[in-house]
């Protein structure tokens, strides 16, 4: 019988009880396949329980395990993924109707690397439709329904990585693999109080993975902590036969030595203007936990046209990668009335807006670049509310709030960005804070997070036992 | 509610079906260029997003265009326009040439590590 509060453990913690045989991955795999089926189905956080595959792999790493054989930090660790993530012979919906039955004869290369990893595949997560990319602008929008908060239910569970944010904020899955275009770790992590990591762009091999942007789609963990995202990253990452924009380097986990203040943190002008109360509070108060390690002043963002470059991007390679979908009226199954004929004018962007934007792209990277050799680390709320009410359009409860251009910035630019929890904001939901780094230095930011939560406990809380 | 709003889609595809999109595409502009008007001034030319309205509509026919589909997408490609313009505006140089970020080279990777 496993402890109830196991359901919250990290990787770190579980995968000692597996080493110390205080349990075994067949034990812990039941144990979060009966969560995903009890609470998962209740927060439409799940679209497929793999629970065949998943006992087999859990008797694989259990039979390792015994064979002297230790495959690493993952070995024996259930989680979920996306179900954007092609899994051999196992539906892969991308969230939307019209795509419920699809199913691919591979695996995606971040599927077969935590295979290999030994870590045990046992939900495939509720999404948006086609990754958001079609303009919803309420939570029903996903096939599965709307995705409803781990902590409340009649709050939205972000997007759109939705199950994702929801099965780790749940305690129904110790870590699972999110993807972002431009928010969609993040977001739902900061819905959901879970520590969600966005990789450099190409550092993680995206094949297998519903393209909604090939130059702006990342892949990431999300975790209880920042140590799991450090123990899941390095898996994930690597050269790919299939995907060039994978870095050729692989990637491991080095702690920055953060001593003495010697280390620039960044609080992004404006970023506090137009958010809640609670969020602006505990923003202030992550900045004192910030000064205890750091030195931190404000710094401004260039003032460059982010998000017109993001939104041409998305649209000029999404009208591409969902052209036949679209004019073959396949568009029309989606569940979103928006989301219907919200595909309809990226047909029309012409070729030199999208390439402009790219263009645009190139002095955004080194402005941002020439900011961050001054100032390593930026910061900023992730979100300027608490997650908001299931059945209200977006734009009636986000009226006159707005985000930093942080996080718009960050993805045009291809950085690598952290949303991690700050602590209760209003209703006592989470509320999240947004890190980022230069490309290529997410040693810097998991080592930044960490020292954060070692002074902090907001990301060891969850929602009362379900 | 715009003119364009209120151009009923039957009558919108009937103008299309009939190869008189000048017309059609006057209409939405909300001028009379290919009406029975006086030939002394220059016909205006329809408005770009009435433009790539009809390409869209053309390339995606259906019973889905109603008042209101039609309305939201030309929100849509108006925002589309806006962005357009203010990416035309920034100050890039003949040089200056698309970046798709962070491009690995060739890999010399074993094929079949994706599996």
């Amino acid at each position: 019988m496993i402890p109830a509060d196991w359901a919250f453990a990290t990787i770190g913690e579980l995968g000692a009880k597996l080493r110390a045989k205080e349990t075994t991955s067949i034990a812990l795999t039941e144990f979060f396949l009966e969560r995903l089926e009890r609470i998962g189905r209740a927060h439409n956080a799940v679209v497929t329980l793999t629970r065949e595959l998943a006992l087999a792999q859990a008797q694989q790493a259990d039979a390792d395990f015994a064979a002297g054989i230790d495959h690493g930090p993952l070995h024996g660790i259930p989680y979920g993924a996306k179900d954007l993530l092609a899994t051999a012979g196992i539906p892969t919906s991308w969230g939307a109707a019209p795509f419920r039955d699809q199913v691919f004869d591979t695996d995606a290369t971040v599927i077969t690397r935590l295979r290999k990893a030994g870590a045990v595949l046992v939900a495939k997560l509720a999404m948006i439709e086609l990754a958001g990319g079609f303009g919803y602008r309420q939570a029903h929008a996903s096939f599965t329904g709307p995705a409803l908060c781990a902590w409340d239910k009649t709050r939205w569970g972000g997007g759109s990585s939705s199950g994702s944010g929801i099965a780790v904020g749940a305690g129904l899955v110790p870590f699972a693999i999110g993807s972002e275009t431009s928010g969609s770790i993040l977001n739902p992590s900061a819905a959901n109080g879970v520590t969600g990591f966005r990789p450099t762009y190409g550092r993680v091999p995206r094949t297998g993975a519903m393209a909604l942007s090939w130059t702006l789609d990342k892949l990431g963990p999300m975790c209880r902590c920042a140590d799991d995202c450090a123990l899941v990253l390095p898996v994930l990452a690597g050269p790919d036969a299939v995907d060039f924009t994978a870095m050729p380097e692989g990637y491991q986990f080095t702690k920055s030595i953060i001593a003495d203040k010697t280390l620039k943190v960044g609080i992004v002008e404006g970023c506090l203007d137009n958010v809640q109360p609670e969020v602006k509070s505990r923003f202030e108060a992550a900045c004192d936990v910030f000064r205890d390690f750091a030195t931190v002043e404000t710094v401004a963002l260039p003032e460059l046209p982010y998000g017109p470059v993001v939104s041409t991007i998305i649209n000029g390679e999404m009208a591409a990668a969902f052209e036949s979908f679209i004019t073959s009226g396949k568009v029309q199954e989606l569940s979103a009335p928006e989301d219907k004929w919200g595909g309809y004018s990226v047909l029309a962007v012409p070729a030199k807006d999208y390439i402009n934007a790219l263009r645009v792209r190139r002095p955004i990277q080194l402005a941002i670049d020439q900011l961050m050799r001054e100032t390593p680390i930026l910061i900023a709320p992730t979100m300027a509310t608490v997650a908001g009410p299931i059945d209200r359009d977006f734009r009636s409860w986000s009226r006159g709030f707005s985000s930093s251009p942080l996080g718009t910035a960050g993805n045009a630019a291809g950085l690598p960005g952290m949303g991690i929890p700050m602590g209760p904001g209003a209703d006592g939901l989470p509320t999240s804070l947004q890190i980022v780094a230069g490309a290529r230095q997410e040693s810097l930011l998991l080592s930044v997070a960490m020292e954060y939560q070692q002074r902090t406990a907001w990301h060891r809380e969850h929602p009362p036992q379900q | 509610m715009s003119e364009t709003v209120n151009l009923h889609r039957r009558d919108f595809a009937r103008h299309l079906t009939a190869g008189v999109a000048g017309g059609t595409l006057g209409m939405m502009a909300g001028n009379t260029v290919a009406q029975d008007t006086e030939q002394s001034e220059p016909p205006k030319p329809p408005s770009l997003a009435a433009l790539r309205l009809a390409a869209v509509m053309t390339e995606c026919p259906g019973e889905h265009w109603t008042q209101e589909t039609i309305a939201e997408v030309l929100g849509d490609i108006r925002a589309d326009i806006a962005r357009g313009k203010a990416l035309s505006e920034f100050p890039l140089q003949n040089g200056d040439d698309p970046a798709t970020i962070f491009m690995a080279p060739a890999p010399p990777y074993e094929a079949g590590d994706a599996e």
